[in-house]
C-alpha cells in the first residue's frame, strides 16, 4: 500500500465519475457523477499530504468539502428551476436559453 | 498485511459502487449508491490515517448532500422514460472510454514511472501530517485564516443566491407565458 496505489484508486474513480458525466442523460446523475469525481481529487490530496507528511493538502480537503456543499447547493436550486419550467430531468431538454 | 488486504478490500468497494451510480436507471438507487461511494472513500481516508477528514466526508457529504439530492429527486419525481434506441451505441461507447482512460490511469501512476520514488523534501518549515484535529485546527486558522473567511463568506453567497432564485417567484412561469 503506497503512494501510487491511492493513486490509480483515485484516477480510477475520477474516470467514473467523468464517464457518468459523459455518457448519462439525466441531469441528477450528471450531478452526483460530478460529485464522484470531486471526491476522487480529494482522496488524490489526502494520499499526497500523507504521503510527503505536510498538513496543506488536508486541509485543501477541508475546503474542497465545504465548497462542494455550497456548490450542490445552488446547482440543485438550479435544477430545480429548471425542471419547474420545463418538467423534464433530460439533459436534450436542456437546449434554449431563451425561455 | 492486513492494510494492504483492507486497501484491496476498500478500493473495489468504492469502484463498484461508483460503477453503480452510472449505471443505475433510477436515480434514488443512484444516490444510495452514491452514498456506498463516500463511505467507501471516507475508509480509504482511514487508511491514509485521516480520520477527522473521513467523519467530515460522512457527516457533510453522506449526511447532507445526498440527503439534499433526495429531496429533490422525490420532488421532481421524474419519470422514467423509455430507453431510447441509441441506448447501446452510447453505453459502448461509455464502457469502452472508460477502459481506456483506466488502462491510461493505471500505466501513469503504475507503471511509467512518472511518479517519483522518493517525494521531494519540503524546503520550508510545514506542519507535518497528523491525524489530530487539533493540529487541523491550528493550521486552518494561522496560515489559512483567510481562506475560512472566504469560504465563509462563499456559502454566505450560495445561500443567498439560492434564496434569490426561487423565494422571488410568485407565478409559475407556464402561468406567466
Amino acid at each position: 500500500m503506497n503512494l501510487a496505489n491511492f493513486l490509480i484508486l483515485s484516477g480510477a474513480l475520477f474516470t467514473v465519475g467523468l464517464t457518468g458525466a459523459l455518457v448519462r442523460r439525466n441531469i441528477l446523475v450528471v450531478y452526483m457523477s460530478l460529485e464522484i469525481m470531486l471526491t476522487a481529487a480529494m482522496l488524490a490530496l489526502v494520499s499526497f499530504a500523507k504521503y510527503t507528511n505536510t498538513m496543506d493538502g488536508a486541509v485543501f480537503c477541508f475546503f474542497i468539502i465545504a465548497i462542494a456543499a455550497a456548490e450542490v447547493a445552488v446547482g440543485l436550486a438550479l435544477i430545480v428551476a429548471f425542471f419547474r419550467k420545463r418538467q423534464t430531468a433530460s439533459l436534450d431538454e436542456l437546449n434554449n436559453l431563451k425561455n | 498485511m492486513v492494510e494492504n488486504a483492507l486497501f484491496y478490500l476498500f478500493a473495489a468497494f468504492t469502484l463498484v459502487s461508483g460503477l453503480l451510480v452510472i449505471i443505475n436507471r433510477k436515480p434514488v438507487n443512484a444516490a444510495m449508491a452514491m452514498i456506498l461511494t463516500i463511505v467507501g472513500v471516507a475508509a480509504n481516508f482511514f487508511l491514509l490515517n485521516a480520520p477527522f477528514l473521513a467523519t467530515l466526508l460522512i457527516m457533510v457529504y453522506a449526511g447532507a448532500v445526498i440527503v439534499l439530492f433526495l429531496f429533490v429527486i422525490m420532488l421532481m419525481d421524474p419519470d422514467l422514460k423509455p430507453l431510447k434506441s441509441g441506448w447501446m451505441k452510447t453505453a459502448l461507447t461509455g464502457a469502452v472510454f472508460f477502459v481506456l482512460a483506466t488502462a491510461g490511469t493505471v500505466w501513469l501512476f503504475g507503471f511509467s514511472e512518472a511518479l517519483p520514488a522518493a517525494l521531494p523534501a519540503e524546503t520550508e518549515t510545514a506542519v507535518a501530517y497528523s491525524a489530530d484535529a487539533k493540529v487541523f485546527g491550528q493550521i486552518l486558522f494561522t496560515k489559512y485564516a483567510l481562506l475560512v473567511e472566504a469560504v465563509a463568506l462563499l456559502l454566505l453567497a450560495a445561500m443567498a443566491a439560492v434564496f434569490m432564485l426561487h423565494a422571488r417567484r410568485k407565478t409559475l412561469p407556464q402561468d406567466a407565458q
